[in-house]
């Protein structure tokens, strides 16, 4: 019992002896993006933090999806030895249609990350009105909710037959009293 | 020969009833309990329980057609509505369901503040009580900012900006806190497993400290906290059918609401836009956030679950009557008006623009 444990002590050490070296490579592997905020109107702001770098790199920041790369700007990573990285803030331009993007950080050097960022309408296209959604022939209208005579008559009856189960159930006498 | 004689001569109702009985125990559930705990004020607990039932069945239909991510999250929800079978009726009934539930289980806290039936020794079941209403609430909170809409995602942007002041306790509203994932996504998983996980184990809590104590004694001038446990004239399966009886007419008023008022859903959300008000059980906290700022999200509903918190604490006296636990009563009542008052305010003020 007593060498079991010992052989359990020896095989974790060397595990963590092992397992730390590799833990501590990947960490200073392949440069790392972040975007803030992760949805964003067209026409905003948004904060890209990148770490895992080298200091003096220098990564072109694109905005890309299937239709195209629009490109955001330059930032240049500060920092020491590997663990430098940046923070820089790029205006997504107005005319950038609502979905999904990859915001693409990219050197010379072809060293890349990337990061999800979704895109809504510019701020001045907010509704708060109900849904709108566009019909086969492509015009616009607002979401319909009609319900038609049998789904009513179905929901009505559904709700009669819980009423006059659940009252039957509240208002039932004790069994055996 | 004689006895099997007599068991086929017993009644279909009654034979299945043993048969099930022998197998499943539910003689078990026939213990006694006082004549009180089946009155309606006794039982919004329980009704808020089989609302959950409810919730819990349309809430797995809705998930087969739902998309927690932010590009296809509203566009799923209209597909829902419009493409789904049943799929716009079954969302409002989880929609008005999660409003009667809200209700209730407001209600059933306040019923409890009012008899003091948090004294002794029912005071870790207060506790257990107050986490189930938290629970409640985020789950009405994430389940608003699922259909992503413009009051959804208004709703995503003032947490995550409330979130950023209470630093590492907000980080899990950070893009940073998962890279692979988006917020949306994993405020979906909170509403589909870890609320729900939180809620089964805090009600299985709730419910082992009920029994154990049993309900509240009956208010009177005189009444003093105690144990009731295996007291009463009634018993706990006449308890059930009522629950159940409640419950079922929670399900009849959340479909003819249904049918009525369909559940909303407004415009794909737009962000950094503040059009749209907070839900009803939220929009109370609306004149605070534009006295104080987004800081007013949290320390506001800090500070009442605090008092909350503090209620077993302060009152200490054994007694259940409101008229011999004035200060208690008043200051609730202030705050319960002041919290109304704050709401109906909101209701009547124009949208205003809170986020910075």
């Amino acid at each position: 019992m007593g060498s079991n444990t010992v052989r359990a002590l020896v095989f974790l050490l060397l595990l963590v002896e092992f397992a730390l070296p590799a833990t501590a490579a990947l960490a200073h592997g392949e440069p790392v993006i972040a975007v803030q905020p992760e949805v964003v109107a067209a026409g905003a702001e948004i904060t890209v933090t990148g770490t895992e770098m080298e200091a003096g790199e220098v990564f072109v920041i694109t905005l890309e999806s299937l239709s195209g790369s629009t490109p955001l700007g330059e930032a240049t990573a500060s920092g020491e030895g590997e663990e430098a990285g940046f923070a820089a803030t790029f205006a997504i331009p107005t005319d950038v249609p609502p979905g999904t993007y990859l915001v693409r950080a990219l050197t010379e050097e072809g060293e890349t990350a990337v990061a999800d960022l979704s895109i809504t309408l510019p701020v001045d296209q907010a509704g708060a009105g109900a849904a709108i959604v566009r019909d086969p022939s492509g015009e616009l209208h607002q979401l319909e909710r009609p319900r038609t005579t049998g789904q009513a008559i179905v929901v009505v009856l559904l709700a009669a037959i819980s009423v006059g189960l659940g009252f039957w159930l509240v208002r039932s006498r004790e069994v055996g009293s | 020969m004689d006895t099997v004689t007599a068991t086929r001569s017993e009644p279909g109702n009654r034979r299945l009833a043993g048969w099930l009985n022998e197998r499943l125990g539910l003689q078990s559930f026939r213990y006694s309990v006082p004549e009180h705990a089946n009155s309606l004020p006794y039982l919004l607990g329980g009704i808020t329980l089989a609302g959950f039932v409810i919730l819990i069945l349309t809430g797995i239909y809705l998930a087969q057609f739902y998309h927690p991510h932010p590009t296809d999250a509203h566009q799923s929800v209209v597909y829902l509505i419009t493409a789904a079978p049943l799929g716009d009726l079954v969302r409002s009934i989880h929609f008005w369901t999660a409003q009667i539930v809200t209700v209730t289980v407001l209600l059933h806290m306040l019923r409890v503040l009012f008899t003091g039936a948090y004294k002794r020794p029912r005071e870790v079941n207060w506790y257990v009580g107050l986490g189930l209403l938290a629970v409640t609430l985020s789950l009405v909170f994430t389940g608003t900012v699922l259909k992503f809409d413009q009051e959804g995602l208004e709703a995503l942007q003032h947490n995550k900006e409330a979130a950023e002041l209470i630093a590492a306790l907000g980080s899990w509203f950070s893009a940073e806190f998962s890279r692979s994932v988006p917020l949306l996504t994993r405020l979906f998983n909170a509403h589909v497993t870890i609320l729900p996980l939180f809620f089964g184990l805090l009600i299985a809590a709730h419910i082992y400290l009920i029994k154990q104590h049993g309900i509240s004694p009956k208010v009177t001038p005189d009444a003093v906290a105690r144990s009731t446990a295996g007291e009463g004239r009634s018993r706990f399966d006449v308890h059930l059918r009522r629950l159940a009886g409640y419950g079922l007419i929670v399900l009849a008023l959340a479909l003819l609401f249904s049918l009525v008022f369909p559940a909303p859903i407004g415009q794909p959300g737009v962000a950094g836009a503040e059009v749209t008000k907070p839900g009803w059980m939220f929009l109370w906290l609306f004149p605070a956030e534009e006295a104080w700022g987004a800081r007013a999200l949290v320390i506001v509903p800090v500070l009442l679950g605090l008092l909350l918190a503090l209620v077993p604490i302060l009152d200490r006296s054994p007694y259940l009557s409101p008229r011999r636990r004035k200060a208690l009563i008043v200051v609730a009542g202030v705050l319960l008006i002041a919290i109304v008052a704050s709401g109906v305010t909101a209701a009547l003020q124009p949208v205003e623009a809170h986020l910075e």
